[in-house]
């Protein structure tokens, strides 16, 4: 157990840096959610698949949420008509181009190249969004959306931890309060009407519900992060490194990449899990970042309540293979040079 | 309820009810449930404030985001404070499940794991993994934003306005710049200087190390830089404070710094000092 202190600094500091992250963007995107419904949104979109992804691309960067609160929310928006191609590169792109998740990797990275890091890795993740929404949406709407709404919980009815849908631990209780809990009916939510459940609720309705929203959804994500600090800091204090490769980026790349997948960080806060990978090339940082966004775990599952099955194992291909061919080319160009104009101080070799 | 067999006793009668063993437990369960959100919060808003107010955090976090920290410790306060206005405990409350107990052990794992944090020297464990050896290392300057020729420049004026006999202050890193540059070891050389640092055991009885963790964001991207001291500081725990006054010498062919103990005073506590910002 010589390893235990060492292993519990790293998980509460990495857990301590995290958190006001984490903070942030679940009340950043319950604030935006209950206060700005983006249903109203929906008919000033357009149609048309090439300016809907443009339009999705660009929405991400003005509408916080992160990857837990996207799904949901598209869910329901595309069911009350959203177009599906500004939907599905909403859903891609805002975990990663939401300003909560840009300026934690600026933090993340300030003292390394926190400019070039913040642009890399949004000009990376919007053109993997923008590809995979274009080649999914490819499909026929019948073949790639599902038709069954799935139930879920109501944030503005059920407290946290006390969830009952199938989902609802991959499914955090984020849906959008359509309407204020006074004027929920029936229509809004699939359980029925909403319960507005306390005096809050009663007085300060938006106020209140987006409170509830953010409770939810931020113990939520914290019980994934809590579980990617946890092997985050195994992978630096008990797994022996030769686990992942460290000389060659064919396997150093999917490694990461997989990696990213088994943590299922949430993006608001995976900067800094990544950045304590001291040593290893930029590329496969960036290989962690842009895979975490669009697929983990929890989203492989949360995926299959917006599309049918074979729809999220293609969009997993895509994600998969665009990530390595992009990672793969960003390792062929030694970005730590780039970055440092030259001055030849290398951080990313181990 | 009344089970028609075994089976249905554990079975689940309906969605929003369990099997009532026990008058009144489900009640009680539900109430320690409904609770347990605002619990894990306000545990979580305590633990960091008391890392914070006994200077723990210092051996975890960059002091620059101790702000942030705090700012993330009154929203957790606050919102477990709030929490009963939000949601009305006398409501329904569905069973527990085994994934969502699981999910309240999960969230509770960081106050676990402060509890478990040793009180004193939490860092000490990374002090011998993660050491770095001194003049080598440009890019902790960079890291830190600390500009080298800006720090050679303060280094030169600090000993040539200090008198002789004179003790310099320095800290590690000061010490790492100065190892790397001959006219500043010139200018050092024989001189006294004060160093604030970690004590760690050297590799025979008549040495010691003096080290710092450099921390760029938190100690997951921790380094240590550190230095030999010739001489007896008596036995301490590892990752001590101490203040040491020193001679320093440089080596003639690696250029390494000898540094001979003159006197060796512990601190009590964590120092003031900002490791790495």
């Amino acid at each position: 157990m010589y390893w235990l202190p060492e292993f519990l600094v790293v998980f509460l500091s990495l857990f301590i840096q995290g958190i006001p992250f984490l903070l942030l963007g679940s009340v950043i995107g319950a604030l935006v959610t209950a206060f700005c419904p983006p249903a109203r949104l929906a008919a000033f979109l357009p149609r048309n698949r090439f300016l809907g992804i443009l339009a999705g691309l660009g929405a991400a960067f003005f509408i916080p949420s992160c990857e837990c609160i996207a799904v949901p929310l598209i869910r329901r928006l595309i069911g009350r008509g959203l177009p599906v191609s500004f939907g599905v590169a909403y859903l891609l792109a805002s975990p990663t181009l939401n300003p909560v998740c840009l300026l934690s990797t600026w933090v993340a990275f300030q003292y390394d190249y926190p400019l070039h890091a913040v642009l890399v890795r949004a000009g990376g993740s919007a053109l993997i969004a923008g590809v995979a929404a274009f080649l999914l949406t490819l499909l026929p709407v019948e073949k790639l959306l599902c038709h069954d709404p799935v139930e879920e919980n109501c944030p503005v009815c059920t407290p946290p931890l006390a969830a009952t849908a199938p989902l609802a631990v991959h499914n955090p209780p984020s849906c959008e309060p359509c309407a204020p809990p006074d004027s929920c009916g029936p229509e809004c939510h699939d359980h029925g009407p909403c319960q507005p459940s306390s005096w809050l609720m009663h007085r300060f309705p938006r106020l209140g519900s987006a409170a509830a929203m953010s409770v939810g959804d931020f113990l939520n994500v914290s019980m994934y992060y809590i579980a990617g600090c946890m092997a985050a800091a195994a992978l630096q204090t008990i797994l022996p490194s030769y686990l992942v490769p460290t000389n060659n980026p064919n396997l150093m790349i999917p490694s990461f990449m997989g990696l990213a997948v088994g943590l299922s960080v949430c993006s608001s806060a995976d900067a800094f899990v990544v950045r304590a990978f001291t040593g290893y090339p930029l590329a496969c940082l960036f290989a962690f970042l842009w895979m975490g966004a669009v697929l983990d775990l929890k989203l492989l599952l949360m995926y299959q309540t917006l599309f049918k099955k074979r729809a999220v194992l293609l969009l997993a291909l895509i994600l998969i293979l665009s990530v390595f061919i992009l990672a793969r080319g960003a390792a062929s160009i030694p970005l730590e040079k780039v970055f440092s104009s030259g001055t030849g101080l290398s951080w990313g070799t181990r | 309820m009344t089970p028609k067999s075994n089976a249905g006793l554990w079975r689940n009668p309906g969605r929003h009810q369990t099997p009532r063993f026990i008058p009144g437990l489900t009640s009680v369960l539900s109430k320690i449930r409904f609770f347990l959100p605002p619990l894990i919060l306000g545990a979580w808003g305590c633990v960091l404030l008391r890392m914070k107010l006994s200077g723990a955090l210092l051996e975890l976090q960059n002091p620059a985001y101790h702000p942030l920290t705090l700012g993330a410790v009154g929203l957790l306060l606050l919102t477990a404070i709030v929490y009963p206005f939000l949601f009305d405990a006398s409501n329904s409350q569905p069973p527990l499940k085994l994934h969502k107990a699981a999910a309240g052990l999960l969230l509770l794992l960081p106050v676990a794991a402060w509890l478990a944090l040793p009180g004193k020297n939490a860092n000490a464990g990374m002090l011998t993994r993660r050491e770095t050896s001194l003049g080598s290392d440009l890019s902790l300057y960079r890291l830190l934003k600390v500009d080298p020729d800006e720090l050679h420049d303060e280094l030169l004026q600090r000993v040539q306005s200090a008198g002789t006999d004179s003790f310099i202050n320095l800290d590690l890193l000061e010490l790492n710049r100065i190892t790397q540059c001959k006219d500043l070891q010139d200018a050092y050389q024989g001189h006294h200087v004060t160093l604030l640092g970690q004590w760690l055991p050297g590799e025979t009885g008549g040495e010691f190390k003096l080290v710092q963790v450099i921390m760029f964001c938190c100690a997951a991207d921790a380094r240590v830089v550190g230095t030999k001291v010739m001489g007896d500081a008596g036995h301490r725990a590892k990752g001590d404070w101490l203040e040491v006054d020193a001679d320093l010498q440089f080596d003639e062919g690696s250029n390494a710094p000898r540094l001979r103990l003159l006197e060796a005073r512990a601190q009590s506590g964590l120092p003031d000092i900002d490791p790495g910002s």
